[in-house]
């Protein structure tokens, strides 16, 4: 029977907690014409601090929770707004690594590669927007 | 934007440049699992064989890993946090692009893969160890390399679920006839020096019986699965009457599938060595009263060799009788109960109750 592992970050420093990291959730899929992911550029986000007046008006159908900071994104030509929430329970973030075990041997092990606490959610669909320059003239 | 609202922050995302879409695995843990398993308190580990799910094993505990798809896309982003705010954009980069994650759901581990190796050669008395093969009996470290299931709930499930013992270094399964013969030896020996149930003088008691059953079985299984805790200052036990009862009436039940009430409380009343009046109750888990027979029955059905898995384990108890009343079906569930978790919530999952002359009776959902 496979036996692995999960293991504390093995760079880490004794005493020091696993890196904190931010999940960003949004509604289908990320799709490029790019085989490659690596260094693409997907799109810019705004955080706004919750407002303390807007949390006495409390609208039960907005997606906005009273409280929380919200967000704005916007990928291409389609803006998509969320908000800053924390999760119930930690997500860990793992890791396959390989080490050696007293005996020399290779093991694999897990690695808590980082732990996420807080999400972004974009629960909406993306609203498409047409760019200015786009309009026909009037 | 409102005049009191605080400046907006502008975040810059691309794709890490070492992106890779298979780096990352996100696990939902419990606040206390990642804590302790930060600091090293406790050990996680994921295991499972090549026809297994995998679970996760902590030091006292066993769970599923639930695979929970998502048709959002969730981004894993390294540095968000401390991304440098000026008034330009904040890098940030992003690490893992994910579609599941993995959540956990305590469950019982299957314990009849153990009980079924440790039934290839069972422990009958130390005068037929001679014919047992010693690539048939299994250490600790064995038989948890057999199965998916934390340290501690192993142990438990010798020590406390099925008849079994550490002897020699193995751990192996006792059987009924055999346990019923020790029983039988220390009630002689109690009858012989004219002594009680209740003042059991342990270390004459020890010594009297190495000459007839191995000391490591007497130490490790008998008195601690047989005897109370100890209530006189010399050392004394007092045996457990209901657990004796329970393995005796267990032993003699296996021979045969059925037996009629009355001829139960007739055996019981000669078979049983002390006053111990007849309780259905302490057939909990053994057998179960077929009342609707012509003549009422008793029907041998033990517990343990039932699966561990709630859905099946509901699925056979309905298959073996369309109904059970409550106090009967308990004993039955009690030991696949996972934390988190009531008897009663998980009667409720797989059955439907109806109450009849005010007892509360259970048919199986339609699913089950």
């Amino acid at each position: 029977m496979v036996n692995i592992p999960i293991v504390r970050k093995v760079d880490l420093p004794l005493g020091q907690k696993t890196p904190e990291w931010v999940m960003i959730e949004l509604q289908g899929d990320l799709q490029t014409d790019s085989d490659l992911l690596a260094g693409q550029e997907i799109g810019t986000i705004h955080i706004s601090a919750p407002s303390t007046e807007r949390q006495e008006e409390y609208d039960p159908n907005s997606s906005v929770i009273r409280g929380e900071s919200r967000a704005m994104m916007m990928i291409g030509n389609y803006a998509l707004s969320g908000h800053v929430v924390h999760v119930k329970k930690p997500l860990v973030v793992l890791k396959k690594i390989k080490s050696v075990d007293d005996g020399g041997n290779w093991i694999s092990e897990l690695e808590m590669n980082a732990v996420i606490r807080k999400k972004i959610i974009f629960k909406d669909r993306p609203r498409h927007i047409v760019p200015s320059s786009a309009m026909p003239k009037s | 934007m409102a005049a009191a609202d605080p400046p907006a922050v502008f975040h810059k995302l691309s794709f890490a440049k070492d992106y890779s879409s298979d780096n990352f695995v996100v696990l939902e843990l419990t606040e206390d699992m990642f804590d302790k398993s930060e600091s090293g308190d406790v050990r996680l580990f994921v295991r499972g064989a090549s026809e297994d799910f995998a679970v996760l094993c902590s030091d006292t505990n066993t769970y599923e890993m639930k695979l929970r798809e998502s048709s959002n896309t969730m981004l894993l982003c390294s540095n968000f946090e401390s991304a440098e705010v000026d008034n330009e954009a904040a890098e940030c980069q992003v690490d893992g692009m994910q579609h599941y994650f993995l959540e956990l759901r305590q469950l019982t581990p299957r314990w009849n893969r153990v009980k079924h190796l440790m039934e290839s050669a069972p422990f009958q008395g130390a005068e037929y160890e001679i014919a047992v093969e010693t690539e048939k009996k299994y250490s600790f470290g064995e038989l948890q390399s057999s199965v998916q299931s934390s340290q501690a709930e192993l142990l438990h499930y010798l020590q406390n679920i099925i008849y079994a013992c550490e002897i020699n270094g193995f751990w192996r399964i006792l059987t009924h006839e055999y346990v019923v013969r020790l029983i039988q030896q220390i009630v002689t020996w109690l009858q012989y020096n004219s002594l009680t149930w209740d003042n059991i003088p342990l270390t004459e008691a020890e010594v009297a019986l190495a000459d007839l059953e191995p000391a490591e079985v007497m130490k490790n299984f008998f008195w601690p699965r047989f005897a109370l805790q100890s209530a006189g200052p010399f050392n004394t036990c007092q045996l457990n009457r209901e657990a004796i009862a329970r393995a005796i009436v267990s032993a003699f039940l296996r021979t045969g599938a059925k037996i009629y009430c009355d001829e139960l409380v007739r055996w019981w009343q000669s078979a049983i060595p002390f006053d111990i009046e007849f309780d259905e109750k302490l057939l909990g888990g053994i057998a179960y009263n077929d009342y609707h027979d012509v003549t009422p029955s008793y029907c041998y059905f033990p517990k343990d060799d039932l699966p561990t898995v709630a859905e099946t384990r509901f699925m056979l108890l309905f298959k073996e009788r369309s109904q059970w009343a409550r106090d009967e079906l308990v004993p039955y569930i009690e030991d696949i109960v996972t934390e988190g978790q009531t008897v009663d919530k998980m009667i409720q999952k797989f059955a439907k109750s109806f109450v009849e002359e005010g007892r509360t009776f259970f048919v199986g959902s339609s699913f089950v």
